[in-house]
Formats: C-alpha cells, sequence, structure tokens
C-alpha cells in the first residue's frame, strides 16, 4: 500500500471539496430570494429540505417495488459465486475477483437503478407537480441523484460480510480492500450520473435503461479502444475510459488524478442534468 | 391577482396561445372554458411556471412568470391536468414530501396537512395507499396538496374531470369554500359548473379570448333573437349595423331556407320595433322576434363554433 497517495487522495478530494463549496452559495442564493416571502426562520437549510426530501422519496420507492429486492438479491448471489471462486483459486485472502465482478455487475446495475429516475416522473406526469413546487432544477437532479446514489450505497453494503469473513478466516489487506470500496463507489457514482442524464431525455424506462446502458459500456471501453489507435490521439481516448482509471484502486492505489477523473466526470453529468431538465423551457 | 398581457406560446408551428389578455382580480372565481386544445391548460401551465411563454407577459401575485418563478410558485396551489399522483405512497407521507418541497417550517407541517386532509375531507384515507383510492378521493388527494403552503391563488385545471355526479358536487362545493380565502382559476368543460361555482368565466378558442364575462352581466343582458328568411351574410351585416347592437351571433335555424341570429345589445335597449321595421323595409319575411337573456351554453357554441367557420373559411 503506498501511503503517498492516500495524502494525494486527501488533497485532491479537499480541492474538489472546495470547489464544490462554492458553487453552494450560488445555488443558495436562488433559494433566498424565494425564501424572503416566508415566515422567518425558514431561510436557512432551503436546499437542505428540498433535496433530501426528493432523494428519501426516491428511495422508498426503489424498496415499495420488488425490484430492489431482487436486484440486491442477484447481486448478492452473483458477487458471493465469485468471492468464493477467487479465494479458491488464489488461495489467499483477497477480493481482487470479487471487485472484477462488482464492477461488471455495476455496468448492468446502475442503467437499472437510473432508468425511472426522471423518466417516471415525465410518463406519469408529476414531473409537472414536482417543478411548479418552489424548487430550483438543480435542487431536483441532486435530490434524484442522491437517492440512486445512497441505493447503490445499500447495494453493496452487504458485501462487507465478505470482508468480514476475510478478515475471520485470514489475514487481508484492508488498505487495498479499502481503495477498492472507494474505487466502485466512485466508478458506481460516475455510472450513476451517466443514467440520470439520460432518464432526462426520455419518458420511457426501457429507453432510458438500454440507452443508458450502452452509454456505460460504451465510456468504460473506451480505455480498451484507445489502445487500438495509435499515437496521442490513442492515448488521449485511451485516459478517457472508465475502466483506465479503475484498475489502480483495486491494486490498493488511490490515485487522485482517478478519483478527479470520476468525481469531474461526475459533476459534469450532473450540470447537465440540470441543463436537460431546464431544456423544458426552451423546447 | 393575476395579469397575463399579449401572452403567446407557440409550438413548432402551432399557436397553442395567441396575444390573450385578462386580468383576474383578488378573491374572484374565475371560469376557464374552452374546447379541447383551445389552450387553457398551455395558459395555465405558462401561469404556473412550468413551460415559459414564447412572448408576452403574465404577473401572477405580484411576481413575473419568467424572472421570479420561485416566488409565483410559492404563491401558486397548482393542481394540474389529470391530477397526477406518486401511486406507492401513502396519502400523509405525499402530503408530508410536498409540504417539505413547499416550504412549509418543519414545526407547522403536521397541522397544516391535518388542516388541509379535513378541508378537503381526506382525513377518512389519510393513511390509505394514493393507488388504491378512487378518483374522486384522489382529487380531494391533489387538492389538500394545493392547499399546504396556504397559496394565494389556485389554479385548478379541470377539476371535476372523471368524477361521478356526487363527486363533482361534493367538489364544487368544496372550491366554492375554497374560494372564500383564494383567488381562484379554474378550468372545466362542464358550463353548469361555471354558472354554479364561479363569479366571471373567459372563453378561450383557438389560443384566442373568444369572451371574458361575468355571470351577473350574463343574467342581466338582454338579447334578441331574430330568424328571418334573407341571405345570410346581408341579414347579417344590416343587423350589425343597427345603433345599440353589440354583437351578432349566428345560431341554429328552426325552419329551412331561413337564418336566425341572436343579437347582444347596450344595456338598457329594446330594437325588437326596429328589427320589425328593418326587416319589413327590405321585404324579408321574419319568422321569429323575440327579447330574453342569453344562456352560457349558447354563448359557449357560438364564440367557439362561429371561429371554426371563419378558421375554415380563411383556409
Amino acid at each position: 500500500m503506498n501511503t503517498r497517495n492516500i495524502f494525494y487522495a486527501v488533497g485532491g478530494a479537499m480541492c474538489l471539496l472546495g470547489m464544490g463549496l462554492l458553487i453552494v452559495p450560488k445555488q443558495l442564493s436562488m433559494n433566498i430570494a424565494g425564501a424572503v416571502l416566508l415566515p422567518g426562520g425558514a431561510v436557512v437549510g432551503l436546499m437542505f429540505t428540498h433535496a433530501p426530501a426528493i432523494a428519501r422519496r426516491e428511495l422508498a420507492s426503489y424498496f415499495v417495488s420488488p425490484i430492489a429486492y431482487i436486484l440486491i438479491a442477484a447481486y448478492l448471489a452473483v458477487v458471493a459465486f465469485f468471492f468464493n471462486a477467487g479465494i479458491q483459486s488464489s488461495g489467499r485472502a483477497q477480493m481482487e475477483q470479487t471487485f472484477v465482478i462488482m464492477t461488471w455487475m455495476s455496468l448492468f446495475i446502475c442503467p437499472i437503478i437510473t432508468m425511472r429516475l426522471l423518466s417516471e416522473e415525465a410518463r406519469s406526469g408529476t414531473l409537472e407537480t414536482m417543478v411548479t413546487a418552489p424548487i430550483t432544477d438543480f435542487e431536483l437532479a441532486i435530490g434524484k441523484y442522491a437517492g440512486a446514489l445512497v441505493f447503490y450505497l445499500a447495494l453493496q453494503a452487504p458485501t462487507l460480510v465478505f470482508v468480514y469473513v476475510l478478515g475471520r478466516q485470514g489475514s487481508p489487506d484492508y488498505y487495498t480492500i479499502l481503495a477498492s470500496y472507494i474505487g466502485i463507489i466512485l466508478f458506481g457514482a460516475f455510472l450513476l450520473s451517466i443514467g440520470l442524464l439520460i432518464s432526462a431525455f426520455t419518458p420511457n424506462q426501457v429507453i432510458s435503461a438500454f440507452v443508458g446502458f450502452v452509454a456505460m459500456f460504451l465510456i468504460f471501453f473506451l480505455g480498451i479502444m484507445g489502445g487500438n489507435i495509435t499515437g496521442a490521439a490513442g492515448k488521449v481516448v485511451g485516459s478517457m475510459g472508465a475502466a483506465t482509471h479503475y484498475v489502480d484502486f483495486t491494486r490498493g492505489v488511490i490515485n487522485s488524478q482517478h478519483v478527479l477523473y470520476y468525481v469531474t466526470l461526475s459533476v459534469f453529468f450532473l450540470f447537465l442534468t440540470v441543463r436537460a431538465i431546464e431544456s423544458r423551457k426552451w423546447r | 391577482m393575476i395579469t397575463v398581457e399579449n401572452l403567446t406560446k407557440v409550438y413548432g408551428e402551432i399557436r397553442a396561445v395567441d396575444g390573450i389578455t385578462f386580468h383576474v382580480g383578488e378573491g374572484e372565481i374565475v371560469g376557464f372554458l374552452g374546447p379541447n386544445g383551445a389552450g387553457k391548460t398551455t395558459t395555465m401551465r405558462i401561469l404556473t411556471c412550468f413551460i415559459p411563454a414564447t412572448s408576452g407577459t403574465a404577473k401572477v401575485a405580484g411576481y413575473d412568470v419568467f424572472s421570479q418563478s420561485l416566488q409565483v410558485r410559492q404563491n401558486v396551489g397548482y393542481l394540474a391536468e389529470n391530477n397526477p399522483l406518486y401511486p406507492e405512497m401513502r396519502v400523509t407521507e405525499y402530503l408530508r414530501f410536498r409540504a417539505k418541497l413547499k416550504n412549509v417550517p418543519g414545526g407547522e407541517r403536521r397541522q397544516r396537512i391535518g388542516e388541509a386532509l379535513e378541508r378537503c375531507g381526506a382525513d377518512a384515507f389519510a393513511n390509505q395507499v394514493i393507488g388504491t383510492l378512487s378518483k374522486g378521493q384522489r382529487q380531494r388527494v391533489g387538492l389538500a396538496d394545493c392547499l399546504l403552503h396556504n397559496p394565494k391563488i389556485l389554479i385548478l385545471d379541470e377539476p371535476t374531470v372523471g368524477l361521478d355526479p356526487n363527486q363533482i358536487r361534493h367538489v364544487r362545493q368544496l372550491i366554492k369554500e375554497l374560494s372564500a380565502q383564494h383567488t381562484v382559476l379554474l378550468s372545466t368543460h362542464i358550463l353548469p359548473e361555471v354558472e354554479s361555482v364561479c363569479e366571471r368565466f373567459i372563453i378561450i378558442d383557438n389560443g384566442k379570448i373568444a369572451e371574458d364575462m361575468s355571470i351577473d352581466q350574463l343574467a342581466r343582458s338582454p338579447y334578441i333573437d331574430v330568424e328571418a328568411a334573407a341571405p345570410q351574410a346581408e341579414l347579417r351585416d344590416s343587423l350589425a349595423q343597427m345603433d345599440g347592437v353589440l354583437k351578432v351571433r349566428h345560431a341554429e335555424a328552426a325552419s329551412a331556407g331561413a337564418h336566425r341570429f341572436t343579437l347582444e345589445l347596450r344595456d338598457g335597449a329594446d330594437l325588437r320595433a326596429d328589427v320589425a321595421a328593418l326587416l319589413a323595409q327590405r321585404h324579408w319575411k321574419l319568422l321569429e322576434l323575440r327579447q330574453r337573456s342569453l344562456t352560457l351554453e349558447e354563448i359557449f357554441v357560438s364564440t367557439t363554433t362561429r371561429d371554426h367557420n371563419l378558421a375554415a373559411k380563411e383556409a
């Protein structure tokens, strides 16, 4: 485990956090303008009411349908199988193969998580009641995103059992496992932001899921495509692939470059989602 | 409370709303009428900031719908067309969620939700899942949602559509009660609803305002029905040129070969003798002549079909 890289990651994360914090006052100021009308005391924390309310509603809606339980059960079954196979074949207390399959499964599961986010609201007409409430489009996007992200975390959480089992039976490298988890979460957050954007464009869940899947798949393999192109172009295309940036995490290395890749692109897709929601105004 | 000036909305080549201007004062309850596709929903969507206008301005509660959208939305309770709800949520869950979005302070939420449920008669099924509710019950949930943030203005898009006669009566009664504390703009196809609930009505057709009149005025205004055997255009023109005639509407004639017109007269005018004299002078056969007040249905049919005829002629 390279401890120096941890510091890089912390530094990089703090820079990003700083940049993120600059956006918050701007968004808040829009809210404060709306809040002046309200009885006193309600100004603070409007942004912290709307987005969490939307996220909570979204999360609850996953768990009232059987789809959430089916997804989690199927995911755990597949991951458990590869966890077992990985240890059996290598004879070591490690989770490399487990994380590989977790990545692959994320590619299939994230479009299912995101397919309904904005598509369903548009199809059922609730988007109209949603955006005619005094909330900003930014709050809607971030709330939906947070709901999906928390569901993704809930999907990953049971896999911690495997870490516990490893710890009981052997002496795994916890740093590598931690880095891998950070990697899989960043990777998932990135995929979800793509899926959210696509769900903003269609009221059809099937189209939303399928296009989302194709988009995630392509961006995942951009790195391999880059390998087939010679020269600088290949390097550029290669470095844009999501898989390229994932590998280091599974080796226990948290490189700020990779963190930056996932975080900035997630923020970028979120930004595009806000614009896509706004697009109803000029279409 | 609501001021609309020259509002226009163009979808591609279709002018859904074409330069409409109207005003709704504080405490008024106004019915918004028109055939399907006339532009009612589009206008309401502009007023509630769901879509922007192509041109023109609209102010709601003193705020501009485009530049002060959050303030407008804070002051409007909007029941959207078909009342979209989340079927998987319970009624109280839904209202709690909506109260948060509408900036109802945490300490007041429980009380406000309770009040809204009670006013709309929805407390009996407050813990039911929305998907299991009847259409009338859902409508009550939608109306309760409109009231949560105690808005100055209620904009209701077809609040009684799809309800059975009993439910319609309940919802109408409810809207009447609400109008004591809120300014209400509601759209509907059901004409008796306007007469029983509203103080004023605006008829919109082909994106334009065809009529803007108070219910009182409707009962007061004198009208004359004339049926005569005469060329249609000439008869209409000569009637329109008479002193004291404000409008001439074409109506369904009772006998073949004849034409029937309804004349809208200036207050206090009685032109029956003059009309008879005019027809005699032109040697047209007078078949019927009587004075009465118009029904809303007649106004609706004549204003909206007349425009269709004109459009057909132009095309």
